[in-house]
């Protein structure tokens, strides 16, 4: 059967040569798209390594000068006030736990990076990482799990011990693939303080879109708590839609001691949303452009083999006369199609290597491999192949309805 | 003109008689006008003028500032938007330029009056030449004055849904808000603005002198190089373009002759409405060559593959018209006539396919618009459409969507009507091809 249809194919090769043609060329941009897409789904269902639901971000804001509810405040004074407000949230029936951040905030493009290194004085083997100083309760608001899998119980208290704790991709860099617990590591350009590392916290990204970071964390001293930023996980059975408003609405007094008032509360959601946007602009487009590459596919194919069929008719009349049945028609008529698909298919995947190779691709988020290459064929072919059967499913259906007597008359 | 007539007449019947085939064709077609008069949508709309941006062609932009710096003996470059300091020096005044405005980026702050629930809306810190550049629609009151930004008055102008969340009306110009807590005297009530105004959007507009972000530690970095704002030039004329960017030129170099330890550049700024809307990293200029390069490949693949498409369809409708084409022949066709009947009956196609395209584009930006164009924003209240319909849907995308077509008409129709007409008139009489 195959080797009945190659022959026609080679037949054909003057008809076939722009549908052929035009399956080469969607071939290889249809598999840009689909390793697109791969490599983009792939990143965005890794886990995050931290869990926004139910949680919010407490902004608080004071009264400048320039305002006439300005009141005289000693830093004292100010900063009493902050842990007050801070007390009187925590102590709120609707909040779970609550935590201080600086230079962490989900979702939010800030934060520090400088050196660290597994040395101390160290200017060769030292790497880029991010310093973020959480208060004991940040694991537990953000639901961070150790690397191991276990709770946010053994992290907090691994903090509270004195120790700083490190991510994965941290642990990779400076330690390869030893444990990095009970090692020492040295913060800063030629730092010789030593923290002890005494917790690996689970894989931890920036969002959906990006690799796993470098990062460390180390507890945050009293002093800076007064700069920072607050972050609270909320009841799942008091959270909601209007819960913010409402929040706002019932603290708004307790919350406004001195100069210092509540400004905000919002949603990491909300920061997640504005964040993201962009990226998945990005996958949409993929997304439209490879239903449009196969809707032309599909285009293609029906308008090909409408007339060829049609042309084809008595050769078709003749076949059932010789006893072909009408199963073995659409299989034949398929068959030239897949054939036709697959002869297109294998030059295109040498344009597709180059492309590739030369690293068009993207290669940041994950490395260009064998494996990504033949899992992007694959889907290629296969959603290539579908529009293809749907395409001549129906001119297929058309010719042969047609009765022998009548098809073979026909010449 | 008869003949041009009896031509379309001709092809219409033509298409007629395949009513599945030129479905097919046109759907196919209408797809990929669609498809690139969206990529061509997105691309117009930060560009095209509409109100507050109707000057956009005659606008130069400074979003960013860099400096170069050596301290503790190593250089390195701070980059962002620049300070109060540095904009007056570098380009308050240009002598070639009809105005300058300076504007900072948008904070959230809160307005509310006095005892009443604040909200957090979008505040830019400007002067009165911004709405000098800008043409803001007043529904009440008007901007305010030069002598109030110099001075730093606490004066606000501030938008339509602004002004009826505070006080449920909009005539409301000479009352008092309070930004974050301190009062404001509104100056005037402007139509709510979309935010694809990139630089002319915000919710309140008040001086920035009025506030620390001209003098304040937090907003003033890198030895009071950099800061918060941006500028905005508004050109006498287009033309006016490279000499405004020599005397910037020149007013840099002079500043950086004032300055110690370090140098301030700006990665080939003032830049273009199009060009500023791509420099969205204050670390790099972006390479609009390259850009554009990369636009062409996408649309060109975007009409390659329905071309070839078309061209396949084509071939196969001629096929079955070899013997047509051979009577045509021997009753005294040329083939220059036969070719332009098979272009003009593919041009009938591509035109009907384009309206469709057009109406499909209308369909699918009014239905997902929001989704493609609107820039994400976290402000509340803004009731201003994402999308201004009359400015994209002007003469000039017919004519880009027309274009497209005919280019594509072109690619598809002209090598298989060639062979078609190379066809030897006794082959064709019976049938054969080639």
């Amino acid at each position: 059967m195959i080797k009945h249809i190659l022959n026609r194919a080679w037949n054909e090769r003057r008809a076939n040569f722009w549908i052929g043609l035009e399956l080469l060329l969607i071939s290889v941009c249809l598999w840009f798209a689909v390793d697109f897409l791969y490599v983009k789904i792939y990143t965005y269902n890794q886990p995050l390594g931290f869990d926004i639901e139910h949680t919010y971000e407490v902004k608080l804001d004071s009264y400048k000068p320039s305002s006439y509810l300005c009141k005289e405040e000693t830093k004292k004074q100010k900063e009493d006030n902050f842990n007050l407000i801070l007390e009187r949230i925590k102590r709120d029936a609707t909040v779970e736990s609550i935590c201080l951040t600086k230079s962490l905030s989900h979702y939010q493009r800030w934060s520090t990076t400088g050196n660290i290194s597994f040395m101390p004085h160290d200017t060769i083997n030292k790497f880029s990482g991010r310093y973020y100083t959480v208060s004991a309760d940040y694991f537990n608001v953000f639901r961070v799990k150790s690397k191991s899998g276990n709770s946010h119980q053994s992290l907090t208290s691994a903090l509270t011990s004195g120790g700083v704790i490190i991510t994965p991709a941290a642990e990779k860099l400076l330690f390869k693939d030893k444990s990095a617990i009970g090692k020492m590591l040295y913060k800063g350009y030629k730092s010789s303080l030593g923290l002890p590392i005494k917790g690996v916290c689970a894989a931890h990204r920036f969002n959906e879109f990006s690799l796993p970071l470098i990062s460390i964390y180390e507890l945050m001293k009293p002093k800076d708590m007064y700069h920072s930023s607050i972050y609270i996980r909320v009841k799942p059975s008091a959270d909601g839609i209007t819960y913010a408003h409402d929040f706002k609405l019932r603290m708004r007094e307790h919350l406004s001691l001195g100069n210092t008032y509540l400004y905000e509360l919002t949603s990491i959601e909300r920061y997640r949303k504005k964040d993201i946007k962009e990226s998945v602009n990005e996958l949409q487009t993929a997304i439209s452009i490879t239903i449009f590459f196969l809707i032309n596919i599909f285009l293609g194919i029906l308008g090909t083999f409408w007339f060829r069929t049609r042309q084809r008719k008595s050769e078709l009349g003749l076949r059932i006369a010789l006893g072909s049945n009408r199963m073995q028609l659409r299989t034949l008529l398929i068959g030239e199609g897949i054939i036709l698909l697959t002869m297109a298919f294998i030059p295109s995947i040498i344009f597709s290597f180059n492309i590739a190779y030369a690293e068009l691709v993207d290669v940041y988020l994950m490395p260009f491999s064998g494996v990504r290459f033949a899992i992007g064929l694959g889907i290629t072919y296969l959603l290539l192949a579908i529009t293809i059967v749907l395409g001549i499913w129906i001119p297929a259906q058309q010719a042969i309805k047609v009765s022998p007597t009548e098809a073979l008359h026909n010449t | 003109m008869k003949m041009i007539n009896y031509l379309f007449r001709q092809a219409w019947s033509q298409l007629k008689q395949q009513p599945l085939l030129t479905v097919v064709s046109i759907l196919g077609t209408a797809l990929t006008i669609c498809l690139i008069m969206v990529m061509v949508m997105q691309q117009q709309i930060k560009v095209v003028p509409f109100a507050p941006e109707s000057n956009r062609d005659r606008l130069l932009h400074i979003k960013w500032g860099s400096v170069n710096s050596e301290s503790f003996g190593k250089k390195y470059v701070a980059n962002g938007p620049i300070s109060y300091k540095t904009a007056k020096a570098c380009f308050r005044g240009l002598n070639s330029a009809e105005v300058v405005s300076f504007y900072s980026m948008n904070l959230s702050m809160q307005v509310k009056l006095p005892l009443a629930e604040g909200k957090g809306v979008d505040v830019k810190q400007t002067d009165a030449s911004f709405f000098q550049i800008f043409d803001f629609v007043f529904i009440d009151g008007k901007p305010f004055m030069q002598a109030d930004s110099d001075a730093g008055l606490p004066v606000a102008v501030i938008t339509e849904s602004v002004a009826k969340y505070l006080f449920d009306t909009a005539a409301v110009s000479g009352r008092e808000l309070l930004v974050n807590n301190v009062p404001y005297r509104i100056a005037g009530v402007v139509k709510d603005v979309s935010s694809l105004a990139s630089t002319a959007y915000s919710q309140v507009w008040i001086p920035y002198l009025s506030t620390q972000m001209t003098t304040g530690g937090q907003f003033n970095w890198m030895d009071g190089h950099l800061g918060y704002l941006s500028v905005v030039i508004l050109a006498k004329q287009k033309s006016d373009f490279e000499s405004i960017r020599a005397e910037c030129d020149r007013r840099v170099e002079t500043h950086n002759k004032s300055i110690e330890n370090c140098s301030l550049f700006f990665r080939g700024q003032p830049d273009n409405q199009l060009t500023m809307s791509k420099h969205t990293n204050a670390t790099s200029a972006p390479d609009m060559q390259d850009y554009f390069i990369h636009q062409l490949m996408i649309v060109l693949i975007l009409l390659l593959v329905p071309a070839i498409n078309l061209s396949s369809m084509t071939q196969s409708r001629l096929r079955q018209r070899v013997s047509e084409i051979g009577v045509r022949r021997s009753f005294g066709a040329t083939r220059s006539e036969i070719m332009g009947q098979i272009v003009v009956e593919n041009l009938v196609l591509t035109l009907i396919a384009a309206f469709i395209g057009l109406v499909f584009c209308f369909i699918f930006a009014t239905l997902w618009g929001d989704l493609l164009f609107t820039e994400s924003s976290m402000t509340y209240l803004n009731t201003a459409p994402a999308i201004e319909w009359q400015m994209l849907f002007n003469a000039s995308t017919f004519i880009y969507a027309l274009l497209f077509s005919l280019l594509l008409n072109l690619l598809s129709s002209g090598f298989p009507a060639w062979k078609a007409s190379k066809i030897a008139i006794v082959n064709a009489l019976t049938g054969k091809t080639h």
